[in-house]
């Protein structure tokens, strides 16, 4: 079963419709999870159906995972019954041809077994627990993606991909003080991307810094030059550059759950920050865990700047949202599966790097904090007002790395960071993350990181 | 039950200590709307099956679409079983046989969810905002559900609207929910739009907050939303994980005396009210803080088992988790407790509520749609710029008056269906953006 009705349903659709879609996606998934010492459990999932998306007075979107072509037909006529509602009606409707496109990376999915990938799971909760960690969880999953898009303007994608990813918390407890860290990890292809990580040392290193962070002093709040690792630099660009420049979020789509954007309503281009910073969202890099060659509507992807030397340039479309600016769309419509809309989303989001190395940046800071990481955050739904709680963090004193510091606050709002930035490294590190959207929320798999960055004159509580 | 026998037979032929059966067949319509428009209509017809099988102490879970040809998953599935290690936490699914002789049953409620979003939309349009956006659902499944001993077929579903209004850089937002035992009149939904619309006006003057204690009226939303984010304290799962500020807590003060925080299944003026879980266990109204004491942590037959407890029917097989929860009303009206504030703030939602640290609760969250300074009893301006930056526990402990009104909230993933009422709390930690 690989969406053998779609050209039928196709056909069907474009009789009834000035344009139509329908989309196929197979979505194969397992995972297994350890606590505390403790084998939890293990899942397999196989899930499949398809979405016809039909335009008339308005948009209408009918999911269906039936495989039977008239309990198909009958989800068609309820899309096409409500499609004659008056309502917004603008899509973008061309074709990217008929093209077909494979990742499954050289380990394969497939060809790794639940014992290793339990082992692996057992050996990390172990070494947690010998470096101190009292609360452990550690997850493991893989997913394989059959999907195939079709339009009533030719367009015939078909796409097959794997994605693996592990996650763990770790906590440790001691006199009544807690301290808590996650790590999350994944990438488009196969399970070779593990063999790349050195996932050992970094746990090791992870929970040694959090444990050391228990005893250390917190930091007189005041103002102060920062420097931030790629960790807080690539959560920093997809919450304040990617989803602000969501287009459907600048036009309100998202107003009533995500939010809108601190761009909606201003002249663009608009000054965000200083000339050292540009901001990339870039689904062709390779490797990369939101890495896809077409995108859910069927348009091919393409890196794109966000921001570009201080101010804001290209916005990330879907089909529809690319509609109501009048542009073509640069193949951001994504979709986490066949019963959801894809909407305008990022995939691999980085400041870009610059020409310092990470010495230089330390160099360069007579007094003031290294914040390598982060633990809690959160931002306001115009993307504006912002929180990063640092995890492990440091003092600078005349240009070098001192003693460690507890929780440092950077609560700032998105101008101020970026204005705040005046140099930035040759280096990147990237990390995975879901993604929520849209209602139903759908989760895409997202990879966040970038170079380490200097801010100047920040107010550090 | 018949609409599974095809997995049933196929089961039963594996040799398995257990098995849990659940077909879900969905049926859910949905109108959203943004700017002055219906942006799109999206329908849902589904059909999967959730399966859970266990072998002594290994346990293994599927999900699969293809329901009527599920010979080669379930073969896949129970292989991968076999090969599993034990899961030594996992004490087993009920065993108990139940009747269900009581369970309601009902049909997809008959809502014109086009009419209601114009209603909703036009409402706040015509309040003044300068641009508007939500949704309407209509949701409605059918779940056949079956283990070894029990088989039970059930409804699930309701309406939710959400609406949200701009005004400048103000917002305003109303959110409900509306279970089989609902009814939403158009003076409702109009009520919905226009008090959305009067907070976004409220809010489209602001200035700058400051950071400090406050004393804060904090309305069902926001209420809703810090519940919604503390509740998985409450579960046995995460008990005992080591990932709840609750631990060893039974019996004790968690809360204020005047808290009265109940989990409220059976409730059908709720959306999200269900009436067996998903172990098959029929569900209760179930006391979770009475007077402030902490009466139980949310059981599965499993955790329950391992706890030396009963299941309190919130199976989660392995993670118990509330379904619509319910803090009682108090005796104070809304009015009065803001007429009594001399100086605190009045929010009405939040949103991105994180943990820096489970253990002890320590949070913070984003308010939104309507931050108020109050002085003397009257609502005297609005603020932008600021973060609850507290701890779940002292929030709790904190709260002295709790109001007689009650409103149905939910938000999107923020806010799950619950019922909420407004309650005061002293000292709350507030924080702002430099």
């Amino acid at each position: 079963m690989s969406g053998e009705l779609c050209e039928k349903l196709l056909d069907a659709a474009e009789k009834k419709s000035r344009y139509a879609e329908v989309r196929f996606m197979e979505l194969e998934g397992s995972g297994a999870a350890y606590r505390n010492g403790s084998f939890e459990g293990a899942a397999y999932s196989k899930y499949s159906g398809y979405s016809v998306r039909v335009l008339n007075n308005s948009l209408a979107i009918s999911f269906s995972n039936s495989e039977n072509y008239e309990e198909l037909l009958k989800a068609l006529d309820i899309a096409v019954r409500r499609s004659m509602v008056p309502g917004k009606s603008r899509i973008v409707t061309k074709s990217d041809g008929r093209k077909e496109w494979v990742v499954s990376g050289s380990k394969k999915v497939d060809n790794v077994s639940l014992d290793d990938k339990i082992s692996m799971l057992r050996d990390n909760d172990s070494l947690m627990e010998t470096l101190g960690a009292g609360v452990r969880m550690n997850y493991i999953s893989d997913r394989k993606v059959k999907q195939v898009f079709m339009n009533s303007e030719g367009s015939q994608i078909r796409g097959e991909f794997s994605r693996i990813s592990y996650f763990y918390f770790a906590g440790i407890l001691d006199s009544g003080e807690f301290e808590q860290s996650t790590g999350e990890f994944g990438s488009t292809g196969g399970y070779e991307y593990f063999d790349t990580l050195n996932l050992r040392d970094r746990i090791t290193d992870d929970i040694g810094a959090i444990k050391k962070a228990m005893h250390a002093n917190h930091m007189k709040p005041g103002k102060m030059d920062v420097v931030i690792g790629p960790e807080i630099s690539g959560i920093v660009a997809h919450e304040s550059a990617g989803h602000p420049t969501e287009y459907d979020r600048i036009v309100g789509r998202e107003g009533a759950l995500a939010g809108e954007s601190f761009l909606t309503g201003k002249k663009l281009p608009m000054k965000i920050g200083s000339g050292a910073v540009s901001v990339i969202d870039d689904p062709s890099m390779k490797g990369s865990y939101g890495f896809y060659v077409y995108d859910d509507e069927g348009i091919r992807s393409r890196k794109r700047y966000l921001y570009r030397k201080g101010y804001t340039d290209e916005f990330i479309h879907n089909r529809e949202s690319a509609a109501r600016q009048g542009v073509e769309p640069n193949g951001g419509g994504r979709s986490s599966s066949w019963n959801m809309e894809p909407l305008p989303r990022m995939s691999t989001t980085y400041i870009e790097p610059g020409d310092y190395s990470f010495e230089e940046l330390v160099e360069g800071v007579k007094e003031g904090v290294y914040i390598k990481n982060f633990t809690e955050w959160n931002i306001d739904d115009i993307r504006f007002n912002e929180k990063y709680v640092g995890k492990e963090a440091y003092r600078i004193s005349n240009g070098k790395i001192a003693e460690q510091i507890r929780r440092p606050v950077i609560e700032t709002n998105t101008i101020k960071f970026y204005s705040a930035i005046d140099a930035v490294a040759r280096d990147m590190e990237f990390f995975a993350g879901q993604c929520g959207k849209g209602d139903p929320e759908q989760g895409v798999d997202v990879w966040m990181g970038g170079p380490h960055a200097r801010l100047r004159d920040l107010y550090i509580q | 039950m018949e609409f599974n026998e095809n997995i049933l037979k196929i089961l039963r032929k594996k040799d398995l200590s257990e098995y849990v059966v659940a077909t879900s067949v969905t049926d859910t319509d949905q109108v959203r709307f943004s700017a002055d428009s219906k942006d799109l209509f999206n329908h849902w017809s589904e059909k999967s099956a959730a399966i859970f099988i266990s072998r002594g102490k290994k346990i293994f879970s599927t999900t699969i679409s293809n329901v009527e040809m599920p010979e080669h998953e379930i073969d896949k599935a129970v292989s991968i079983l076999n090969t599993l290690p034990e899961n030594t936490n996992y004490m087993g699914i009920s065993d108990k046989k139940h009747s269900y002789g009581s369970l309601r049953k009902f049909k997809k409620i008959n809502a014109d969810i086009d009419e209601m979003a114009s209603t909703v939309l036009n409402s706040a349009l015509n309040a003044g905002s300068d641009r508007v956006a939500g949704l309407v659902y209509n949701e409605f499944s059918t779940i056949y559900l079956d283990t070894q001993i029990n088989e039970v077929e059930y409804s699930e579903g309701g309406l939710h609207i959400l609406v949200r209004s701009f005004i400048g850089e103000g917002t305003g937002q109303e959110s409900s929910h509306l279970g089989f035992d609902s009814k939403s009149t158009s003076k409702d939904l109009e009520k919905m739009g226009r008090e959305a619309s009067e907070t976004a006006k409220l809010g489209s003057k602001f200035s700058e907050g400051k950071p400090g204690k406050y004393d804060v009226l904090m309305s069902p939303y926001l209420v809703g939303n810090l519940i919604t984010y503390g509740s998985s304290l409450f579960s046995a799962y995460n008990v005992d994980a080591g990932m709840s500020c609750f631990e060893n807590k039974v019996g004790q003060k968690v809360a204020s005396g005047i808290v009265n925080l109940i989990d409220d299944p059976l409730n059908f003026k709720g959306d999200a009210a269900v009436q067996v879980d998903e172990e098959a266990t029929p569900t209760k109204r179930l006391q979770m803080i009475e007077n402030g004491v902490l009466k139980t942590y949310l059981h599965s037959t499993s955790t329950a088992r391992k706890f030396g407890a009963e299941t309190t029917g919130n199976a989660g097989i392995i993670s118990p988790h509330p379904w619509q929860l319910n803090m009682l009303p108090g005796k104070e009206s809304f009015d009065s407790i803001l007429q009594e504030m001399k100086k605190g703030l009045y929010v009405r939602n939040a949103w991105y509520t994180r943990f820096q640290d489970y253990r002890n609760g320590i949070f913070s969250t984003v308010p939104r749609d309507g931050i108020f300074t109050v002085e003397d009893g009257e609502i005297t301006g609005s603020i932008r710029g600021i973060r609850i930056s507290d701890e779940i526990p002292r929030i709790l402990m904190n709260i002295d008056q709790v109001s007689k009104e009650q409103m149905n909230v939910k938000w999107w993933q923020e806010i799950h269906s619950s019922f909420m009422p407004y309650v005061h709390v002293r000292d709350v930690s507030i924080s702002k953006s430099f």
